[in-house]
């Protein structure tokens, strides 16, 4: 059983909202909805500066579905619509769900929402109908400033993958896409366990990563 | 988050049924108003029954019901399962009060079960709210705050269906003990909620499509300021008035029946409003969507 995650590099990410936009359109995400939403921290005052601007930082925050390792969502759910699969992810039979919300409730991260027109609950996928045929997230895909990475947590941070940012001109998009890939450890300045962050653990194991180095982590491990 | 109005009556209707089946389980246990049992339980069923319906029109797919009530770690089917064993004491209670029609009584051990039937679904009603998401909610206090709000809804309602027969000192002091339960059960749990809320970001934070706006109003997680002030005075203002009247009650036996449905009005009033405070301080930790 694999543990598919999403690692996001803040240092790189520039908070062009690609990735929501992507996500929006491949996955039918109706306006006002969101699977994957783009933060601002910040800015906040640099530690050991004068506490005004330029002495400040800030980073922005891709926010989605963190396919935890012990998610409540799945836990809360009646009728295991929620469930995790073989990838590890956290999907939802629509089919089954009922539409109780307690899901929406339940998760920490406020990600889930009700789909008014199916009535039923919906998140992030994580793209599922493209990784199972070995292709890349959609937000993955687009990330604007190659900053994002998707791949198998027990392979290690180091082999997530992205597509490599190529300037050849005859490259044709299908290889610009899918055939032409880089990895996290190649791509990325190099980064430690230190660096790596996730969004604050309430018992539910998030799998999703953050990278941030040289500024201060706003959330509370 | 909005108000979950079918979720907000089922809880209030729940501890209400559950309060007036724990009190006719105590009043047969001192062997009082036992005339009244039958016409307590039909009440306690109906208020199940009206709490069941209430809870559907929360559900958008409640066609697919039956998709689901296996999965044990779900609040839901926890309460699905509460819900059949108090049915199933009612139902016995029943086939008890028809056998004994003559002289109305329950059986000690039938008295205690109906007792620990109501107290397991008060708590797996209560229990299903408690998560870490929400920190307003995730308290051993909102769990006590419904079973304070059983405590006077039960008595109260008890009082009134024995209107007829002279009031037992039991139920009396049933609605006085269950009203303070209310006071103090509803005030600490008010106080909890607005300790408890908090975001899980030091920084501010914003979400750039809407940089203008702030992603959470602070005044809102207060259960004494914002939009929940107003809901917040009810419910203590319901809370004391119940206890008043419930010792009213006391104090004035021929007119004990109005002042049990005084009781019973405002302690109504004081729970729906707790319950509508919950929903409003029941912001998630991560307040980002």
């Amino acid at each position: 059983m694999a543990r598919y995650a999403i690692l996001t590099d803040l240092n790189r990410c520039v908070g062009c909202q690609a990735c929501s936009t992507a996500c929006k359109t491949v996955n039918g995400v109706k306006p006002g909805d969101f699977w994957i939403k783009t933060l601002r921290i910040g800015p906040t005052p640099t530690e050991g500066g004068s506490g005004d601007w330029p002495d400040v930082e800030m980073y922005f925050l891709p926010v989605q579905c963190q396919h935890c390792e012990n998610p409540e969502c799945v836990k809360v759910c009646p009728t295991k619509a929620s469930h995790i699969t073989e990838d590890g992810t956290v999907q939802i039979d629509k089919s089954k769900c009922i539409g109780c919300q307690f899901c929406v409730m339940a998760c920490p991260y406020g990600v889930r929402y009700l789909n008014q027109e199916e009535r039923v609950v919906e998140k992030c996928t994580l793209c599922q109908q493209r990784t199972a045929q070995g292709e890349l997230p959609q937000c993955v895909t687009q990330c604007g400033s190659r900053a994002r990475f998707f791949g198998d947590l027990d392979k290690g941070l180091e082999s997530f993958e992205a597509p490599a940012p190529t300037h050849d001109l005859a490259t044709s998009y299908e290889d610009m896409i899918d055939n032409n890939r880089t990895t996290a450890g190649e791509w990325l300045e190099p980064f430690t366990e230190d660096d790596v962050y996730h969004l604050t653990d309430a018992g539910n194991g998030p799998h999703v990563c953050y990278i941030l180095r040289n500024r201060k982590w706003q959330g509370k491990e | 988050m909005e108000l979950q109005w079918p979720l907000i009556l089922f809880t209030t209707f729940i501890a209400w049924s559950a309060g007036l089946l724990a009190t006719q389980g105590i009043c047969a246990l001192r062997n009082e108003s036992n005339a009244s049992q039958m016409k307590a339980l039909f009440a306690s069923a109906a208020l199940l029954a009206i709490g069941g319906v209430a809870v559907f029109f929360h559900l958008e797919h409640w066609e697919r019901i039956f998709n689901g009530f296996g999965h044990l770690s779900s609040g839901i089917t926890q309460e699905f399962i509460a819900v059949v064993i108090v049915a199933i004491v009612m139902v016995t209670i029943f086939a008890y009060l028809r056998r004994s029609s003559n002289d109305p009584h329950l059986p000690t051990w039938l008295s205690v079960l109906a007792i620990i039937a109501a107290v397991a679904l008060l708590f797996s009603c209560g229990h299903s709210y408690m998560m870490a998401a929400r920190p307003a909610w995730n308290s051993i206090f909102e769990l006590v705050s419904l079973f304070g709000g059983a405590c006077i809804l039960g008595p109260a309602s008890f009082a009134i269906i024995s209107a007829r027969e002279e009031m037992g000192s039991t139920v009396g002091t049933t609605m006085i003990v269950g009203s303070v339960v209310n006071i103090v059960s509803s005030a600490a749990y008010l106080a909890t909620m607005s300790m408890a809320s908090y975001t899980e970001f030091d920084a501010t934070y914003f979400d750039p499509t809407a940089p203008a706006q702030p992603m959470i109003d602070v005044s809102s997680l207060n259960a004494f300021s914002g939009d929940a002030l107003f809901a917040s005075t009810l419910v203590i203002a319901g809370a004391l008035a119940a206890c008043i009247a419930s010792l009213m009650a006391k104090k004035q036996p021929d007119k004990h029946i109005v002042w049990a449905a005084v009781s019973l009005v405002t302690a109504l009033v004081s729970v729906v409003a707790l319950r509508i405070v919950f929903y409003q301080l029941g912001v998630s930790v991560f307040a980002f969507y």
